[in-house]
């Protein structure tokens, strides 16, 4: 008697990274329950292992593009030229000058670091408000240090855990070798709309390799709602491969 | 303000557990003492180092000699550096800093002491975990003033926060490895010359690849240090007055090559020190920021 295949999922790097982050504990938490319950396979391909390496980097560059701005001169500048001196401590007429440096930057980066800046922007805003209700105010370059290092501190046990799941395997999913096919790649860059990359294209061409020489029934699971799941229908009608949020994607198995 | 003290590693790092660990070999005392009028003999160790007469103390510059000069052999430096006087002044500088470390230079002496367990060895770990905990802030500042007083990409103080943190995995592996030893077996065996040796070898042989594949990193690190010091200098007596360091007088080649081996010698610590201890590295940072990174790499 054949075993019936319990199914298997492949994970975009969007998924490994909010394991590695803890963020969506309760969706996670169902994902993995329900995958050991089941027994369903859950797997990573090459192709989103790559993804994630290039995505810790891009995000140190972010952070380096985003300090270096800082650090080299333009807040003492501006200072001086409010007639200010650039070591005095930070104080409210500060306000001003980080609107106006996040403005810039703004203006000097595209769509998907748009939201990580403001983000950036609100903590370190909110941060000199909690600073100014204090009583020792310190000077510019201590303040931005306090940033630098928990962004370095980040990245660097972002390097580890990538490490750890991704090279030692110490999580819920398993590396999967598969090679993503070139004609399902080129077809999915052809036909499916605007936003959707290469690097996409390739994470799910990985999964429908897989899906047709394993021979088992296979969900590609994103949280990526832009570029992947919004495109679910057309991906599946042109290769037959399921998209879904992680939140639904053992009920399509 | 000097940006060269933290590139080129602090004396408390794996070449000063490497010096209090690697060459000790338990060797037996016979002693017999007068106790109630009668006579006892006790067996007592002591463990020396395997290098004939020096000790540990006196082992760590010629160490870190060693160490320098290999470095010197690995990267190549700008002509109007000589290596070997390069080589030279930073082991003077490494061993003038640990003759100033009273607290390191005497918590080693410990190791070197009598005892009939591997309980100096634990305790010298413990103290250099102790102060990797009380230095760590201080460590990761030192990192983003260097960044702020540099034009390096900011991916170069991640892999030297990295391989901190590593060190910090690096000693609780160590940590636990010897206490099961001197828990399990060593305890036990302090009276018998024969078994306590093979088990105390079996410890040491056990931890010697994990000193291996990080001692290979941080000597990356040391070269990558030296690299990036040298090609600012205007001469070897400048090292220490440095106040800026300007990647793009450092050969481009020689500095991608470096930053991809010590990041690839990273991942291979963690690997390794995860298939050692597999609960190691289990506690992620939270901090004002991991909003923005989830922002980056959850979308």
């Amino acid at each position: 008697m054949t075993s019936i295949p319990k199914g298997c999922i492949f994970l975009d790097s969007c998924v490994a990274f909010a394991e590695i982050l803890g963020e969506d504990p309760d969706i996670m938490d169902k994902l993995k329950l329900d995958i050991r319950r089941r027994g369903i396979r859950c797997y990573i391909s090459q192709s989103a292992i790559s993804e994630c390496t290039q995505k810790l980097e891009f995000t140190e560059k972010f952070f380096g593009h985003v300090f270096r701005t800082f650090a080299e001169g333009y807040f003492n500048n501006c200072r001086q030229q409010q007639g200010k001196n650039p070591n005095d401590p930070i104080s409210k007429d500060d306000f001003r000058i980080f609107a106006s440096l996040f403005n810039e930057l703004r203006k000097t980066m595209g769509y998907v670091l748009q939201k990580p800046l403001r983000e950036l922007e609100k903590k370190m805003i909110l941060n000199i408000e909690q600073i100014l209700k204090g009583k020792t105010k310190p000077d510019f370059s201590s303040f931005l240090q306090g940033f630098i290092a928990q962004a370095l501190l980040l990245s660097a046990h972002l390097r580890i855990q990538k490490v750890k799941f991704l090279v030692n395997e110490q999580g819920f999913f398993k590396k999967n070798s598969t090679i993503p096919d070139v004609g399902i790649t080129a077809k999915l860059l052809a036909n499916v709309r605007y936003p959707f990359h290469k690097e996409d294209a390739d994470n799910i061409s990985s999964a429908w390799v897989y899906m047709n020489t394993s021979g088992e029934k296979t969900v590609f699971a994103s949280f990526d709602f832009r570029t992947i799941i919004s495109h679910a229908e057309e991906i599946l009608s042109l290769i037959n491969l399921q998209c879904a949020d992680p939140l639904y994607a053992v009920h399509y198995l | 303000m000097s940006v060269s003290a933290s590139l080129l590693g602090k004396v408390d790092s794996v070449s000063a557990l490497r010096c209090g660990f690697a060459s000790l070999q338990p060797i037996s005392i016979k002693k017999t003492v007068q106790k109630f009028g009668l006579k006892i003999k006790t067996i007592q160790w002591r463990f020396e180092s395997t290098e004939g007469s020096a000790d540990l103390i006196k082992g760590y510059p010629k160490y870190m000699k060693f160490l320098n000069d290999f470095v010197m052999q690995k990267i190549k430096l700008p002509s109007r550096i000589d290596p070997i006087t390069f080589s030279d002044m930073l082991t003077k500088k490494a061993q003038e800093e640990f003759e100033k470390d009273h607290e390191l230079k005497s918590a080693l002496g410990k190791v070197e002491g009598e005892t009939s367990s591997a309980r100096p060895f634990l305790e010298f770990v413990c103290f250099l975990r102790k102060r990797y905990e009380e230095k760590r802030e201080k460590s990761v500042l030192a990192k983003t003033e260097m960044f702020s007083h540099s034009n390096l990409p900011f991916s170069f103080f991640t892999n030297l926060v990295m391989s901190s943190e590593i060190y910090e995995g690096f000693l609780d592996a160590m940590q636990r490895k010897t206490t099961l030893y001197e828990t399990m077996w060593l305890r036990k065996y302090a009276g018998n010359a024969r078994l306590f040796g093979l088990k105390f070898q079996e410890m040491k042989d056990s931890l010697v690849p994990l000193f291996d594949v990080m001692e290979y990193d941080s000597f990356l690190q040391r070269c990558l240090g030296t690299l990036v010091i040298a090609s600012n200098c205007d001469s070897v007596d400048s090292f220490s007055s440095l106040e800026f360091i300007d990647v793009k007088k450092v050969d481009a080649e020689q500095l991608t090559q470096l930053s991809d081996e010590f990041r690839n010698s990273l991942d291979r610590c963690v690997s390794f020190i995860l298939s050692m201890e597999p609960s190691a590295f289990s506690k992620m940072p939270t901090t004002d920021l991991n909003n923005v990174f989830s922002q980056m790499l959850i979308q």
